[in-house]
């Protein structure tokens, strides 16, 4: 490709980039130095936003409740996606149907999704499972109790993006090469060796990809928290994007102090991807 | 096939995928179809007799989209897009809306061109210079616009040191509102205090086996500082000592007003701290709760027979007081429409399109979901949540929130620690201690000194 040809082609992507990516983030990288109130020009107040940031008990708080949903919902939608689809893999006629239907959690907007969800534990809509544990004896407070709280965030996760990691790995699983399989079968392989020697590990590429955007959607939790818990300050489920809106918008319009919290994100979420970034580009690298 | 080669996807793999989405793609259009049914297009027909512009000319409303708010930007919105003249209102929420505002009016190049403002933006959007002061346009141009029709505690609620910032649209205050009929059955009057509530609240429970009668919104979110706004007038206490930024939440009434929260709370479900209005309208509609205490503007959907069969069976009435002999519980809330300062629009047309959006015909619209701002188009609507509102509204303190720039800020503070005085985590004392020194930070924040 001659050189005006590829400026030509790629020009307009990078000016995109350029635009909409690199000037908010060193506008955010800025702002992060500075006290910005609303409508006026920022003055630099070196490092006060940061200190404010560390000394916070509610940012620590944050940055907690994100690391740790992002761990336990990435992992549990591995292990349920994975689970998932083996067994759609199983089933001859009407996979395509279930599978349909599963991913119309995954297709429904976060927002109308998780009013919906939430309305599955709270009595006043019916809560038909809080009806299904009282037959058991459990009465759970999901809307007002801190634990509880949690894990209903974390179960909307699995139940909005799991159909995601079903349908990467499904798709994976259905072109699988038999031979391997086949051998490892000859040589008495059992089911369990057979995934942990031969399937996992020919769809680890897959497994990689479906691990750093669940990375990713766990690290920007936001909607669902804002519709499920619009009280996540009392209720311990505030992430550090809710923590942002809040500071940025909801409360005092502090552009400063979200600012230096979104510099700080950007950094986490760098240092939990640099394990999969580093796959990837031996990958690459290899191929 | 190498280890880390991923595998080939294949023509029928591919017709799979595309089946599989357009089957989920289906299924949540067809939920989000029923989502969409039954949205308010009150006002759209309502007249813009205006002069035109002579050169193309757009205008931008800002307003939360709400059953009360559509039919005033629906009037500007489709009456007044016509000739050289066009209209938009962009839909948004609540939330969405406060930061459109913030962002358009605090910049030089405006967004929006007329505002909706409320009780706790509008002293800031004045204090900052954002809106105009309508003052000598209402001087010059007012008779038209008809303002005498408009009860004056309600013009004041949109003024700022003396000056009328925004024109008022609709308007209510917290009532009662209650099971008429159970009430009747029961032989139980209307409470006027609090110990009255609970008790009947209680008998309720005993002889219809109703678990919880009583359902008033105590979200943690921003509904509980509404509900201690109402304890506290209640009880005579003020937020702040006058003309000066000193909060005084951690005064004796203060004291009473956390006591009065956490006893309303243990009289509830335990889960009210996440009931907002459209939850506690949910419980009343479907027989779940007998009584609450709510904004009257919220209350027409529970006299609709298309939402609920017991639409004839609710009655309203001023809320009770926290005590013997204290003010009504409430609290007012006004809500209106202001001409952003920074709008590159010509003024007088502005001012123009403010008084169709606040005018008598879009109140007429609005009146069958909300109270309007015009005496003379709320009462023609006879509406059955009406005089109790009103008679809050001509009570000894309708109890609006106060008109400081540094309100809103305040306000956002103060629900975490009401959420924990509510659920016994702090004593009323320690609340509002905490509450205070919240509300001393959160004015320094906004810039303001005691």
């Amino acid at each position: 490709m001659k050189l005006k040809h590829f400026v030509a082609f790629s020009a307009p992507a990078l000016l995109l980039m350029l635009g909409l990516l690199m000037i908010p983030l060193i506008t955010t990288l800025v702002w992060s130095f500075q006290n910005v109130p609303v409508g006026q020009p920022g003055v630099f107040n070196g490092l006060a936003n940061y200190a404010e940031i560390f000394s916070s008990p509610r940012f620590g708080a944050a940055t907690q409740f994100t690391i740790g949903f992002t761990i336990v919902v990435t992992l549990a939608k591995i292990i349920c996606g994975y689970g998932i689809a083996l067994m759609l893999n199983r089933i001859k006629r009407g996979r395509m149907i279930i599978l349909g239907l599963l991913m119309a959690s995954y297709v429904v907007p976060t927002v109308i999704g998780a009013l919906n969800f939430s309305w599955l534990f709270n009595d006043i809509f019916g809560g038909v499972v809080n009806q299904g544990l009282a037959l058991i004896g459990l009465n759970i407070n999901w809307l007002t109790e801190v634990g509880p709280a949690r894990v209903l965030i974390g179960l909307h996760a699995l139940w909005h993006e799991t159909p995601f990691v079903i349908m990467v790995l499904l798709a994976g699983l259905a072109t699988l090469p038999e031979e391997p399989l086949e051998a490892a079968q000859l040589d008495g392989a059992n089911w369990w060796q057979r995934q942990r020697y031969v399937v996992v590990p020919l769809l680890g590429p897959l497994f990689s990809f479906v691990l750093l955007i669940s990375i990713m959607d766990s690290l920007k939790v936001f909607d669902s928290i804002r519709i499920i818990t619009p009280a996540a300050t009392s209720l311990g489920t505030e992430s550090l994007m809710a923590f942002v809106y809040q500071v940025a918008l909801g409360e005092s319009y502090r552009l400063g102090i979200a600012s230096a919290v979104n510099v700080l994100t950007i950094i986490l979420t760098v240092v939990l991807l640099i394990p999969f970034l580093r796959m990837t580009w031996k990958e690459a690298r290899s191929a | 096939m190498s280890r880390f080669t991923a595998p080939q996807s294949t023509p029928r793999t591919r017709r799979n995928l595309r089946t599989v989405l357009a089957l989920g793609t289906a299924t949540a259009a067809l939920a989000l179809t029923a989502c969409g049914a039954g949205s308010d297009m009150g006002g759209v027909g309502v007249a813009c007799d205006i002069p035109m512009p002579e050169s193309n000319t757009t205008v931008n409303v800002l307003s939360y989209n709400s059953p009360s708010t559509d039919p005033f930007t629906n009037a500007v919105a489709s009456g007044c897009t016509t000739g050289t003249l066009t209209v938009n209102a962009p839909a948004t929420d609540f939330a969405g809306q406060n930061q459109r505002a913030t962002q358009s009016m605090s910049g030089t190049s405006p967004s929006y061109d007329l505002i909706e403002v409320y009780g706790t933006v509008y002293p800031l959007y004045a204090e900052h210079g954002w809106i105009d002061s309508l003052d000598d346009q209402i001087a010059a141009n007012g008779d038209a616009l008809g303002l005498d029709d408009v009860d004056p505690v309600l013009m004041e609620q949109l003024q700022y040191e003396g000056e009328q910032f925004g024109i008022p649209t609709f308007w209510g205050t917290i009532i009662f509102v209650y099971r008429q009929d159970i009430f009747d059955d029961l032989g139980l009057d209307v409470p006027t205090t609090y110990a009255e509530m609970i008790a009947a609240a209680e008998a309720i429970t005993a002889e219809t086996g109703m678990v919880d009668p009583l359902a008033l919104p105590f979200n943690s979110a921003g509904d509980i500082s509404t509900a201690y706004n109402q304890a506290l007038g209640s009880l005579g206490g003020n937020w702040f000592a006058d003309g000066e930024a000193t909060p005084t939440i951690d005064t004796p009434e203060s004291i009473a007003a956390l006591d009065t929260l956490r006893s309303t709370y243990l009289a509830m479900n335990e889960q009210s701290t996440s009931w907002s209005s459209p939850e506690v309208i949910t419980q009343l509609q479907t027989g779940q709760a007998a009584m609450s205490m709510l904004f009257a503007g919220r209350v027409s959907a529970l006299l609709d027979a298309d939402q609920t069969d017991l639409f004839a069976d609710f009655g309203f009435a001023v809320p009770p007081s926290v005590i013997a002999g204290g003010t009504p519980s409430t609290s007012l809330s006004v809500d209106g429409f202001s001409i952003a300062s920074n709008t590159e629009v010509d003024k007088d047309l502005m001012f123009e399109l403010l008084g169709v959006a606040t005018g008598a015909d879009a109140a007429a619209e609005a009146a069958g979901a909300t109270i309007p701002a015009r005496n003379t188009q709320a009462q023609a609507a006879d509406l059955p949540f009406e005089p109790a509102a009103r008679a809050v509204l001509e009570s000894e303190r309708p109890n609006g929130l106060p008109h400081l720039p540094y309100m809103s800020d305040v306000y956002a503070g103060m629900a975490p620690i009401l959420t924990q005085v509510v659920n016994g985590t702090i004593s009323s004392t320690e609340g509002a201690a905490q509450l205070q020194a919240a509300a001393v930070t959160a004015i320094a924040a906004a810039g303001y000194t005691p």
